[in-house]
């Protein structure tokens, strides 16, 4: 068909061509323009249309279920709670954070020789909560510090044991004279991780 | 130089609208376009010497047969080549516009009738490049008029000269008719079509202002429903927000290791014979180091207890000379599938 056409085409003499090739491109371009025209609302409509009435029903949902949703806001809220410290200022939280963490491991009957609150590493941080750490520097024996563990595991706000380094304490002076505790008395350091929600959110 | 009278810009126009005239004529009635061919209707050949029915379409071809819608009421006349005269002229193709003039003072000046007597015709029978070769046919009108006085209804009997190569339509007879029955065909034909597309085109606009309407009106409806839903909508946003941050504090919580539970476990993989001096929990590795009796052999049982991964020994093995034993560090991977490092979580709990 095309072949035949141009064949027609070709035929034809200049000027009768000339006005075949304008005509057709005219033509085409007036269909071009009056399908543009034409189909942009059944385009809108065909791809909007979907969208639009999803939305709706979502909205509706929404509105059908807002007593529930209020509900299980709150319920979530409560959850995530417990499990980090609320939005304040850092170091309140990271005070509190340590006294805690001070307080269980005498608890358990461990020595609090020292602690530190890191300050917060930006890259720490993600969407919803930065991350506060203490290091610990303890001392005590093996049941103390089983026991300190197993309270941070099922401490509320979670608390997470990054890094544990423990030695057995020497007793003597100078290194040669130096001997392990026979009592089985132990140092520790410790580094702890807690989350806590960004006030800026 | 003659001016038309119509100018644009003061650019006179007659060229290009003779041009367009010419193509038109070209498409319209040109043989190398076809159209008349297949639209124009047929003329019923009339010729003295022969009684055998012969059909002429518009250009000068004799078929044998006609359909009935292809026939047309008017006849054709058609003279012997004894009784007309013939001649051949080159004209310039850029003379085609005005090339019915030019064959009429052609025809003038070649007939040896007198002016009132001559009648022509002529065909375009060859295109070359840059001129035109056309056929002139010349006769006198009086002896034309006896033969179509024989005729029955000489008005509607086109005159055409059988040349060597084609027949020759003689101008000034009943060709008009057949060029105005094709004509309003080809107009019947154009607003059939115009029709159809128009119908198209406002089946389609009809489709798509119905449409246009219904998007309005969802578009409408939406804005209803999210004016009525913003309150709800936002606190589906903060239970979003909320599920997030308790997901990721659920995952710090899974990412927890129960260090006690690994403790008793080293403990009870390691046998009296063996003292350990240090032990380093840090990113799910362990470090010990410590002294034994035999440390490959506690090595050995470390590996096999299927409690770490990547169990090895970074230093050499060497004996201590103040405890007569083996000093020795030990490096592994706590299992992330192991027993102990179930993390109970409040959140799976509340999940």
């Amino acid at each position: 068909m095309k072949d035949r056409l141009l064949r027609w085409l070709e035929r034809l003499p200049r000027p009768a061509s000339l006005l075949v090739i304008g005509f057709t491109a005219s033509c085409g371009i007036f269909v071009l323009v009056l399908l543009s025209y034409l189909s942009s609302p059944i385009f809108d409509y065909a791809l909007g249309k979907e969208q639009k009435t999803a939305r709706i029903s979502r909205l509706l949902g929404y509105l059908a279920s807002e007593s529930q949703l209020e509900s299980t806001f709150s319920l979530t809220q409560a959850a995530h709670s417990e499990l980090a410290y609320q939005a304040m200022e850092s170091n309140q939280a990271g005070a509190q954070m340590q006294q805690s963490l001070r307080s269980q491991a005498e608890v358990a009957g461990l020595v609090v020789t020292g602690s530190r609150l890191s300050t917060p590493n930006e890259a720490d941080e993600d969407a919803g909560h930065s991350r506060l750490s203490v290091e610990l520097t303890l001392h005590g024996t093996p049941e103390s510090l089983d026991s300190f563990l197993a309270s941070a595991l099922s401490h509320r706000p979670l608390l997470n044991v990054e890094k544990l380094l423990i030695s057995a304490r020497k007793i003597g002076v100078g290194g040669r004279n130096q001997q392990l505790d026979p009592t089985g008395y132990l140092e520790v350091r410790a580094t702890v991780a807690a989350l806590r929600v960004r006030a800026e959110k | 130089m003659v001016s038309s009278g119509w100018t644009l810009f003061g650019v006179d126009l007659k060229p290009y609208v003779d041009q367009l005239k010419l193509a038109t004529s070209q498409l319209v009635f040109g043989v190398e376009s076809g159209l008349a061919a297949r639209f124009a209707k047929r003329a019923k050949v009339i010729r003295a010497d022969s009684e055998s029915a012969a059909w002429l379409d518009i250009y000068g071809n004799e078929t044998a047969r006609c359909d009935e819608s292809d026939c047309s009421n008017v006849c054709a006349l058609l003279l012997p080549e004894d009784i007309i005269l013939e001649r051949l002229l080159e004209i310039p193709e850029m003379a085609e516009p005005q090339l019915a003039d030019l064959v009429a003072l052609e025809a003038g000046s070649f007939s040896p009738f007198a002016p009132a007597d001559t009648v022509f015709g002529w065909a375009v029978v060859e295109r070359n490049k840059g001129s035109l070769l056309v056929r002139l046919v010349i006769a006198s009108a009086s002896e034309i008029q006896e033969r179509l006085d024989r005729e029955e209804n000489p008005a509607q009997t086109e005159v055409w000269a059988s040349c060597s190569k084609g027949n020759v339509q003689l101008l000034g007879y009943g060709e008009a008719i057949r060029r105005s029955e094709y004509l309003l065909r080809l107009l019947r034909l154009t607003v059939m079509a115009s029709g159809f597309l128009a119908g198209l085109v406002i089946f389609a606009g009809l489709v798509s202002s119905t449409l246009s309407l219904q998007t309005s009106a969802l578009e409408k409806e939406l804005k209803s429903v999210m004016s009525r839903a913003a309150p709800a909508a936002e606190k589906r946003r903060k239970l979003d927000e909320v599920a997030a941050d308790l997901e990721e504090a659920t995952r710090f919580g899974s990412e927890r290791r129960n260090y006690a539970g690994w403790l008793h476990a080293l403990a009870a993989k390691t046998p009296n014979t063996v003292y350990l001096t240090a032990a380093r929990f840090e990113d799910g590795g362990l470090e010990i180091r410590g002294l034994a009796v035999n440390a490959a052999d506690y090595l050995s049982s470390l590996a096999s207890s299927g409690l770490f991964l990547s169990v090895e020994s970074p230093n050499a093995i060497a004996a201590d000379r103040s405890t007569d034993l083996e000093r020795f560090t030990i490096r592994m991977v706590l299992r992330e599938d192991e027993v102990l490092n179930q993390v109970e979580t409040h959140t799976a709990g509340l999940q």
